[in-house]
């Protein structure tokens, strides 16, 4: 059982927030550092939980992905917090051996961190915001069409609400599309938190566009980055709660 | 934003065959997927010929891009030759394109439906499949609420 500690920060579009990734990416930074901070007049909202996870609980939440099929993932997960190289690696002389390895188990696409990313997004949704992960599906227009990878601008998800839900002053009723975008980062620093960040809001923006041509549009988006504490040997949850 | 009920029960009927096929069970999952087809062919019929539309789109975008940039401008600036690609696909769509939101959120079903069934045809054909099958049955509880709840009975 791992403790993944989360941040929430709210950002209202609609009532004259703005995006900037400097100042989050800052933030998640402090987080990481456990110094967390706020800057100087700043009006955003932020919201500390905690929630738990299991191996199992991190396999499931994998399986649930489908387009990402990677076996034990939980396993995975369990190398990666603890510095223990997997046996298939262990054979090598230490200088060769990857900070970040790739899967030699999956059985459709992705690396070991992008996959961590994914399941932590999933057991956030569902553990503190209070949302259902069988609601939630992959959604790329454009990549896995062509199989050209150059193409992925796309936001990685999309949930169904099965109830009206409301944080703090943000409300989306039932039945209303959250997009949600997953990232990791294995060997976080401030500007690589930040080019992170920046991605994952370009990828909301053309997602939102695409799916509001004719005026409706979700009322929130959800970017998440699970960053690896390597110091704490833990992962923790910074998401950003967009009302667009 | 809202979606209709019947995507939602789209959605669900597909996380039961993808469950069904993590339990290996794959003349169930065979079953589950030819069920869905019949049941939301028209939403499969519709949005295939969007992905369709959208994937000549891509085609073309690319093609033309390719040709006004040039193989060393596409190698000094791999990243800005993807953007250019990607607003151009996007801005095509937006003005050529007639679908509605829920057309674009069922693409990436339509999409699992073909690797699902091409998947699951590929082990029902093997070897493997006839010689060991596997009905390993799965009972559903709400999915829905929870998602994470199932017994194997």
């Amino acid at each position: 059982m791992w403790n993944i500690e989360s941040l929430s920060v709210l950002i209202s579009l609609r009532r004259g927030g703005s995006f900037r990734s400097d100042q989050l990416s800052s933030i998640a930074f402090n987080f990481l550092q456990s110094s967390l901070t706020l800057p100087l007049f700043s009006s955003l909202r932020l919201f500390r939980s905690r929630f738990h996870i299991n191996r199992w609980e991190l396999d499931h939440y994998s399986y649930l992905l489908a387009e990402k099929w990677v076996e034990e993932i939980g396993l995975h997960y369990s190398y990666y917090i603890s510095h223990v190289h997997p046996p298939f690696l262990r054979t090598l002389p230490p200088s060769i051996i990857p900070a970040e390895y790739m899967l030699t188990n999956k059985r459709f696409s992705g690396d070991v961190s992008g996959v961590i990313g994914e399941t932590l997004y999933l057991a956030y949704i569902e553990k503190v915001l209070g949302l259902s992960a069988s609601n939630t599906m992959h959604l790329r227009f454009y990549k896995g069409i062509t199989g050209d990878p150059s193409i992925i601008s796309m936001a990685d998800f999309y949930t169904i609400p099965s109830r009206d839900l409301r944080i703090d002053t943000i409300e989306v009723p039932a039945n209303s599309v959250i997009l949600g975008e997953a990232k990791a980062c294995t060997n976080p620093d401030r500007g690589d938190l930040e080019k992170r960040l920046e991605k994952a809001y370009c990828q909301i923006e053309n997602a939102s566009r695409l799916l509001s041509r004719y005026g409706a549009s979700s009322p929130l988006a959800i970017i998440s980055l699970a960053i690896r504490d390597f110091k704490n040997m833990a992962y923790k949850l910074f998401a950003i709660l967009l009302e667009v | 934003m809202e979606v209709s009920e019947r995507l939602l029960s789209f959605i669900k009927d597909l996380r039961k065959t993808i469950i069904v096929i993590w339990a290996e069970d794959y003349q169930s999952s065979y079953e589950l997927l030819e069920r869905i087809k019949n049941r939301y062919g028209d939403i499969l019929h519709k949005v295939s010929a969007l992905r369709e539309r959208i994937n000549s789109i891509e085609n073309e975008v690319r093609r033309a891009v390719r040709e006004e940039w040039g193989a060393e401008r596409i190698l000094e600036n791999r990243e800005g030759f993807k953007e250019e690609i990607r607003k151009r696909v996007s801005k095509r769509i937006l003005e050529e394109v007639q679908y509605s939101h829920e057309d674009m959120l069922a693409i990436p079903l339509v999409r699992y439906i073909r690797s699902l069934d091409q998947r699951v045809s590929e082990l029902m054909k093997s070897e493997f499949s006839k010689k060991t099958p596997r009905r390993n049955r799965l009972a559903f509880h709400h999915l829905s609420k929870a998602g994470s709840r199932w017994n194997i009975e």
